[in-house]
């Protein structure tokens, strides 16, 4: 236990001079960039240059780069992102209020990706080699090159504007935007709470086609791991004997099989937080969804700098303690992994 | 216990179905800034603030004659230097803290002193030398200067004049519950990015508002609007859906689509001192070679209306807008670019620079259609560049643009407010450099003139003169009119649309049928 | 003839086994039509005739807007793709449209293969302190979502054709860093190395003659799958609006632009540029594939026992 103790330790300890060198990319690049966010703010106004200076001063922008930058720091560790220009609001409370809707629209990509992403994997293995392998290779490079932000639209064109099975964009629809109150922000959940059946399908069929075009991009990747890992089980002595037991193949594949090939699976699918979160900011651009992914491209328009430190910050701290768990539990589950 | 619970049950069921019908769902792909007085200058956050509270005096919708809101009266002096307003007697805020001199003097000099860098204060603070408390219910203001547009700011369509109250001394009010208004509405509910909620307020002094609560939906662009407003979601679709949307929502039975009169303008500016634009003969060059009709025609699909001046019709002074840029005439742009020693192996070479966002997604379209009208003058080469709109901004102000875009949306509604700000005011923010150009101190004279003029008609031939002039020194293109932007898209059984120039939707008149 | 076999008998070494990789050769076939069409239908440098329409290739100019073209009109003989709301031809916009992603994603992985490598080769040796805040700093860009570092970084400079290089090229040069400097870590306990070493051999000759052949076949597959989603982040940042200034023709861009009109029906608006981003990245998807079976044959798995 105590090795499990220290190696958990020391993961959390390569953890923080990794994110310091984020803060400090993301504090320089800022600085470096065109658009001053005092002027981005008053916009093309008449104004005097005396009160950009007063606005500058109020933001701390007329101190030397060396003393914002300590200042900058102090603010992270407190966890402080300073106001967003755009919105006047804490940045922080910006990001936790939009957190919700970018998890919600993640766990919902993830369990497409692992619906599809099984599916092909499993049935690729068992027909290893055959043309159903080889077509399922193909889906699964596909997935890899498809657009995301174009698979977005054509399924809006597809199914919501000629169809008219799903919604174009949005979490909720308009009628509910007013009397619904959210409580945890994940609106099924929400929506499950209140009790309201009618609800809760809204907001199922505003979810459905923005979770399925970012579980696509998912699909390839997990679609190979599972095919990989199947083959390496199906090869194993035990399958060997379970089928030399005359279970049918079905058993044998779904039963013996799968539950061994899961491990390394599930372990990967954490590791991909990453890839969901750049597939976030085009699914939640393409689909209007008020995540926050959607507002860092919102923020980089505006030049809302303590916006955007905030918001590459927090993606950054988010990505790592999901990989530090990720990490921990695997080494947990899986006695062979040295710490 | 369970016959009280199922009795509970169909009671707030059919509560809810009444108030069904007294909510009004408005979608916008607007958002708020800062509801602030001091510190906001946009259309939808402005749109929001002035339905809370009220100024000194208010716009009659649909025919903007100034009439009266807290003040019941008022009095001009002879020099036009001295205004005295008489307050409504009886009026109170929400909370019943009155209204009095004393309360107004309060409201229009914390807006003053705090002055915020992203507001519009300016347009009250220039002109007021002091405010003056008479008595209880009269408040006198002097003017540093004669200004013939002070009532107009003082309206409640220039938000640094609404009076409020109990508003926190030294910091901007933020979230729309910071402080107490004497509006038709009170907002309950501020979800940025997501929705705005406002409910109507009983002890409003003036006409009650016609619908109980309305529900701003904010939407991310056109395309989510539009969705909403052909799903059923909302009532009201304004601002700002795309032209094609438009036009084939026009053909949809179940909504009624209204244009309203426009005063938000499009226009290219140029920075004069600048080679090579610097030469009047290249900006009138290509001031003929614009091709509007184009712009408008394959952009807008016809939606907009070309102009040939800053300043719209219909604008107060009456006849102060003249038209004054040429139509298109190709021969004559060649003809200018000659005589400015252009030739098809020596071309022109300039850049125009556009924003991709801060004005619609159809603005690198506009750059487009822009550059093949000029080129096709066969003397030009037109490179295009684009920024975000704060790198934009920054560029601008430092004068780093030869031609560039830009928009304008009136701050109050008097001709002289599409002129000043790039012709007789400050212009070195804007990049345009006018005031190093040497025919600057003459407009700035004929400008004074006409402020100081109370008679409309002479004021509106001063006006008149100053486009005259920009025509021949064209510091700048007028392009079109965003008459796109004043449509509005509502269900059949929304009734008391009434729109104007102000390009405001008066919730208070809104209902459903 | 004896010559030119034994010059070209590595070549045919190389190509031999390809002729078994059906992946390989569909995924070579698609990039090079692409590349002759972004060659052909590309930018001439010739002012008078910026895109070689004199040789109708394309038919029409696809800057231009052109009074005759009917204004949003769907697929016909005429205009293959349908036209756009600014009176363009499609097709033409299509496959004069091909360059810029092309362009954009060979040399992103240019730069961050010449740079990753290298930052990965000095690390590799000279390991310490330097070697621990290389890949510290590797690891903090690794672990952070390419996409939206690459936007952040492309909203931060100017738009345009060399910030995007720029950004791209950043976001994948810890690829190669890590991959450069894990196979120096595993060479340089390799007995040859000491062999080599204890002979008095240079770094530099080691490196020439071990290393390197060693890393490429690691590097060409990985690079091949680089380039393929390197285009996929060409698209999105010209789909956001970071991409090539108006009107040059621009796949992502152009789908920007026709999602306004994609709910009153112009598809072919947004599905031609799109498709032709897919099958680009999909090309060069096949390649790295067809790359990995050559290099490590076992990951074509046997038939079930």
């Amino acid at each position: 236990m105590g090795g499990i103790g220290k190696y958990i330790l020391q993961r959390v300890l390569l953890t923080i001079p990794m994110l310091f060198i984020l803060l400090s990319a993301v504090f320089l690049m800022l600085r470096l960039m065109p658009g001053d966010p005092v002027l981005a703010m008053l916009g093309g106004r008449n104004v005097s240059p005396q009160l950009i200076e007063e606005r500058r001063k109020e933001w701390g922008l007329d101190k030397p780069l060396h003393v914002q930058y300590l200042d900058y720091l102090a603010q992270v560790v407190r966890f402080d992102f300073g106001r967003s220009s755009r919105t006047g609001k804490p940045v922080v409370v910006e990001l936790f209020t939009r957190l919700p809707a970018t998890l919600e629209l993640a766990i919902w990509g993830i369990f497409f990706a692992a619906l599809f992403g099984l599916t092909t994997g499993i049935w690729a293995a068992v027909r290893a080699d055959k043309t159903a392998d080889h077509a399922i290779r193909i889906f699964h490079i596909g997935s890899f090159a498809i657009p995301i932000f174009w698979l977005g639209l054509m399924f809006q064109m597809i199914f919501a504007v000629q169809l008219d099975w799903f919604p174009v964009a949005k979490r909720v629809s308009g009628i509910y935007a007013y009397t619904f109150q959210p409580i945890t922000r994940f609106y099924l959940l929400d929506a499950i709470i209140q009790r309201d059946w009618n609800l809760q399908l809204d907001v199922l069929k505003h979810l459905i086609l923005p979770a399925v075009t970012l579980g696509i991009a998912l699909t390839g990747f997990l679609g190979r791991m599972t095919r990989a890992a199947m083959l390496e089980v199906l090869d194993a002595d035990y399958v060997t004997t379970a089928r030399s037991k005359g279970l049918k193949e079905r058993v044998v594949v779904l039963k013996h099989a799968l539950r061994n090939a899961l491990i390394p699976i599930v372990t990967v699918m954490g590791l991909q937080f990453a890839i969901l979160m750049g597939g976030a900011v085009l699914t939640e651009t393409v689909f209007s969804w008020p995540g926050v992914a959607g507002f860092l491209v919102r923020s980089l328009d505006a030049r809302d700098w303590n916006a955007i430190q905030g918001t590459i910050v927090f993606i950054g701290v988010f990505i790592a303690t999901i990989n530090l768990i990720v990490d921990i539990l695997y080494s947990v589950i899986d006695p062979r992994v040295r710490y | 216990m369970r016959k009280i619970f199922l009795a509970l049950l169909v009671l707030g069921l059919a509560a809810g179905a009444w108030a069904q019908k007294d909510i009004l769902i408005l979608g916008t792909t607007d958002r708020i800034t800062q509801l602030a007085f001091a510190n906001s200058y946009d259309h939808f956050t402005w749109h929001i603030l002035r339905h809370t509270t009220k100024a000194l005096v208010g716009l009659e919708p649909g025919t903007n004659r100034v009439v009266p809101a807290v003040a019941e009266s008022w009095e001009v002096s002879e020099d036009a230097m001295v205004y005295t307003f008489h307050i409504r007697p009886g009026l109170t805020f929400w909370d019943g803290t009155p209204c009095d001199a004393a309360a107004v003097k309060w409201a229009l000099e914390r807006t003053m002193r705090l002055d915020g860098p992203e507001g519009g204060v300016f347009l009250i603070k220039d002109p007021i030398d002091k405010i003056e408390v008479v008595d209880d219910l009269t408040v006198r203001i002097y003017l540093k200067y004669p200004d013939r547009t002070f009532l107009i700011r003082m309206t409640d369509s220039v938000i640094p004049a609404l009076i409020y109250a109990k508003a926190p001394e030294d910091t901007f009010t933020q979230t729309g519950q910071d402080y107490v208004g004497l509006g038709p509405y009170r907002i309950v509910e501020y979800v940025p990015d997501e929705r705005v909620v406002l409910e109507a307020v009983d002890t409003y002094f003036g006409r009650k508002a016609k619908t109980k609560k309305i529900v701003w939906a904010m939407y991310s662009d056109a395309a989510a609007l539009r969705a909403a407003i052909e799903a059923g979601d909302i009532d009201v679709a304004y601002r700002t859906l795309n032209p094609i949307d438009l036009i084939d929502l026009q053909k949809n039975e179940e909504l009624q689509v209204i244009a309203g009169p426009s005063a938000s303008i499009r226009y290219m500016l140029f920075n004069v001192t600048q080679p090579p634009v610097d030469n009047p003969f290249v900006r009138r060059a290509i001031a003929y070679a614009v091709d509007r009709d184009a712009i408008v025609e394959l952009v807008f699909s016809g939606l907009n209306k070309p102009i040939y001046t800053m300043v719209p019709a219909g604008l107060p002074p009456a006849g102060a807008s003249i038209d004054v840029f040429p139509e298109r005439d190709l021969d004559k742009a060649r003809e200018l670019l000659r005589q400015a020693c252009y030739s098809e192996d020596n071309k022109l070479k300039v850049n125009l620079w556009y924003t991709p966002k801060h004005y619609g997604t159809t603005e690198a379209d506009v750059a487009a259609v822009l550059k093949q009208s000029i080129e096709e003058t066969g003397l030009v080469e037109v490179t295009i560049q684009s920024l975000e709109w704060g790198a934009y901004v920054e560029r601008m102000s430092q004068g780093g643009f030869d031609m560039f875009l830009l928009g304008w949306y009136p701050d109050y509604l008097e001709a002289s407010n599409f002129l000043d700000p790039w012709l007789t005011g400050a212009p070195e923010g804007l990049g345009t450099y006018f005031n190093h150009h040497p025919n600057f101190p003459a407009y700035k004279r004929i400008m004074e003139v006409a402020l100081s003029t109370v008679e409309d008609e002479r004021a509106a031939k001063l006006y008149q003169a100053i486009q005259i002039l920009s025509a021949y020194d064209v510091p700048w293109i007028p392009l079109w009119a965003n008459l796109q932007q004043a449509y509005v898209v509502a269900k059949k059984n929304v009734k008391g649309l009434v729109l104007d120039l102000t390009m405001e939707l008066h919730l208070d008149l809104l209902y459903k049928e | 003839m004896q010559v030119a076999r034994i010059i070209f008998a590595p070549v045919f070494r190389v190509l031999r086994p390809m002729r078994r990789q059906r992946l390989l050769k569909i995924g070579l076939v698609i990039v090079t039509a692409h590349i002759i069409m972004a060659i052909v239908c590309g930018p001439t440098g010739d002012p008078n005739d910026p895109y070689g329409i004199s040789r109708f290739i394309p038919p029409y100019n696809p800057e231009k807007s052109y009074p005759e073209i009917p204004r949003l009109a769907p697929p016909s003989a005429a205009h293959w793709m349908g036209t756009d709301h600014l009176r363009r031809d499609v097709f033409s916009r299509v496959i004069s449209g091909g360059w810029a992603p092309i362009v954009v994603a060979f040399s992103s992985i240019a730069i961050s293969l010449t740079v990753g490598s290298i930052l990965g080769w000095i690390s590799g040796f000279a390991g310490g302190l330097l070697d621990r805040v290389l890949s510290l700093t590797m690891d903090a860009i690794y672990s952070f979502p390419s996409m939206i570092l690459a936007i952040a970084l492309v909203a931060v400079m100017q738009p345009g054709l060399v910030p995007m290089i720029m950004a791209i090229a950043v976001v994948y040069i810890p690829t190669y860093f890590r991959v450069t400097r894990a196979e120096v870590l595993q060479i340089r306990e390799q007995t040859f190395v000491e062999a080599a070493r204890s002979v008095g051999a240079s770094w530099w000759r080691i490196l020439a003659r071990h290393i390197a052949p060693n890393t490429v076949n690691a590097i060409m597959a990985v690079s091949s799958f680089n380039i393929a989603d390197a285009i996929l982040t060409e698209a999105a940042m010209s789909f956001l609006g970071y991409g090539l200034p108006p009107p040059a023709p621009d796949w992502g861009f152009d789908i920007q632009n026709g999602q306004r009109f994609l709910q009153s029906g112009y598809w072919w608006l947004i599905t031609f540029p799109g498709f032709m981003i897919l099958m680009l990245s999909l090309g060069f998807g096949l390649i790295g594939e067809g790359i990995s079976d050559l290099v490590n044959p076992k990951r074509r798995r046997k038939k079930l026992v």
